[in-house]
């Protein structure tokens, strides 16, 4: 019962206090790209959770059998590897099992990103259990539906705006709006303004 | 610099720019740039993995599955990063902070280069692919070191770590929101100096202007992409729909019959 209270704990602390795409930026990109498409932004968030997980899970075990690693450097090279690998046996599998074109294009984007590669950092960093790196994997993918969700809904409303004037339009009136939820979020985490 | 490589640099690094009308590798920009140094070294960075990847890419990636070639990518942004993160581990002369320690890895994986690799550099000559990554580099990192400036002078009243005796700062700056506000008006200054130059179309040369659809051939969302492209990109049709005047943007720069002049009877 504790164990699945952290994980809950963790999982909601990393949605809605630390979302890593509105407090730090991580997988932003991908967020605004994705959000006009609610169909594919909750697979592909789905993906994000499996791939930010496992990988969390694999680098939390790694460390405990090697011991922690001090360098950064070193940190990067086995953060990637294990990324590296579990994309890379996803892919194959789905390349072979799966025949959804969908699925299969947006795998790498899904494994590939900031969003996914940061938070076995983030884990290290705030000296997560096991159990707390599950629900940081699980969190980092409800935060990105979150996020999509967000910027998806307002990306709909900017553009049916006729207020705003032409040279705002489009990407400049999409970066205000992130910039406003992004405020939005940091006062969750109680940081002084001005 | 030949006529066609000046259209290479001006479409990709300002009309096309990856950050402000891409919406791409928003993270390292976002993250990494609350001072003009770490600015700096993400600017850096950043152009010698997508130079690297891309030209990489084009020269030995082209018959490789595209799953394959995108893992790839990771390995060799981390041959890149690797090496300057151990140095400056090694030197502590370098300081940087703990949170860029973190952000520099990011590079490996950012998507600047997955879309550059993917979109230009596995269907073109080492050479376009060189050009077109060098361009995406400069126009990030031009977007990098402004953002870097302003927001440590705002931000923190320096710049450089110079002290600027400022009267006041806002610490927002420093945050994802600053960044996400200078982006934005980053983006809508380009689109103006755009709508400018259409206006007055004698007050650039002939030859560089972005208005000549047969140098500038925007080709997002292009009918010859092939399909595992669109994916990888995130379907910028339906994008472009919701960014609608990026999309207008866009026509006006390809000379496409549309709203050249500004007026969408407001």
């Amino acid at each position: 019962m504790k164990m699945i209270t952290g994980l809950l704990i963790t999982a909601l602390y990393t949605v809605f206090v630390q979302n890593l795409v509105m407090t730090s930026g991580l997988g932003m990109s991908e967020a605004m790209r994705i959000s006009p498409r609610p169909n594919t932004f909750v697979r592909f968030a789905v993906m994000i959770s499996g791939f930010s997980t496992v990988t969390s899970i694999l680098c939390n075990l790694i460390a405990s059998y090697t011991g922690s690693v001090r360098s950064y450097a070193a940190k990067a090279l086995i953060y990637a590897s294990v990324l590296a690998a579990v994309y890379f046996a996803v892919a194959f599998i789905a390349n072979i099992a799966v025949k959804d074109k969908e699925i299969t294009g947006i795998l790498g984007i899904a494994a590939l990103n900031t969003l996914v590669f940061a938070v076995p950092y983030i884990n290290d960093s705030a000296a997560y259990s096991l159990t707390d790196c599950i629900g940081s994997g699980l969190g980092a993918g409800f935060a990105f539906v979150l996020a999509a969700a967000l910027i998806g809904s307002g990306a709909r409303v900017i553009e049916r705006n006729k207020h705003i004037p032409p040279i705002f339009k489009g990407t400049p009136a999409m970066f205000f709006y992130v910039a406003m939820i992004s405020l939005g979020f940091i006062g969750f985490t109680g940081t002084q303004l001005f | 610099m030949s006529e066609n490589s000046r259209g290479y640099m001006l479409r990709g690094a300002l009309l096309n720019n990856p950050v402000l009308f891409q919406c791409v590798g928003l993270c390292s920009i976002i993250a990494g740039t609350a001072t003009l140094k770490d600015s700096l070294f993400i600017a850096v960075l950043l152009a010698a993995d997508l130079i690297i990847t891309c030209v990489i890419a084009s020269a030995l990636l082209k018959k490789i599955p595209r799953y394959v070639r995108i893992a790839i990518y990771l390995m060799i942004g981390i041959a890149v990063i690797y090496p300057v993160l151990h140095y400056i581990e090694e030197k502590t002369l370098i300081e940087i902070t703990l949170g860029m320690r973190i952000i520099i890895p990011l590079i490996a994986v950012n998507s600047v280069t997955a879309v550059h690799c993917e979109t230009f550099a596995v269907k073109n000559s080492v050479k376009s692919a060189f050009l077109d990554a060098l361009a995406a580099a400069v126009g990030t990192g031009a977007v990098a070191v402004i953002c870097g400036i302003i927001r440590e002078v705002i931000g923190k009243g320096t710049v450089g770590g110079y002290e600027l005796n400022m009267k006041f700062t806002m610490s927002t700056m420093s945050m994802p929101f600053g960044c996400l506000v200078l982006l934005g008006f980053l983006a809508a200054f380009i689109k103006a100096g755009v709508r400018f130059s259409q206006r007055n179309p004698g007050s650039r040369s002939e030859e560089d202007g972005p208005d000549r659809p047969e140098e500038i051939s925007l080709d997002i969302g292009s009918d010859d992409e092939p399909e595992a492209v669109e994916m990888i990109i995130a379907d910028y049709d339906d994008i472009d729909n919701i960014l609608s005047s990026t999309d207008e943007f866009l026509k006006s720069l390809t000379g496409y019959p549309g709203d050249v002049n500004g007026g969408d009877g407001e």
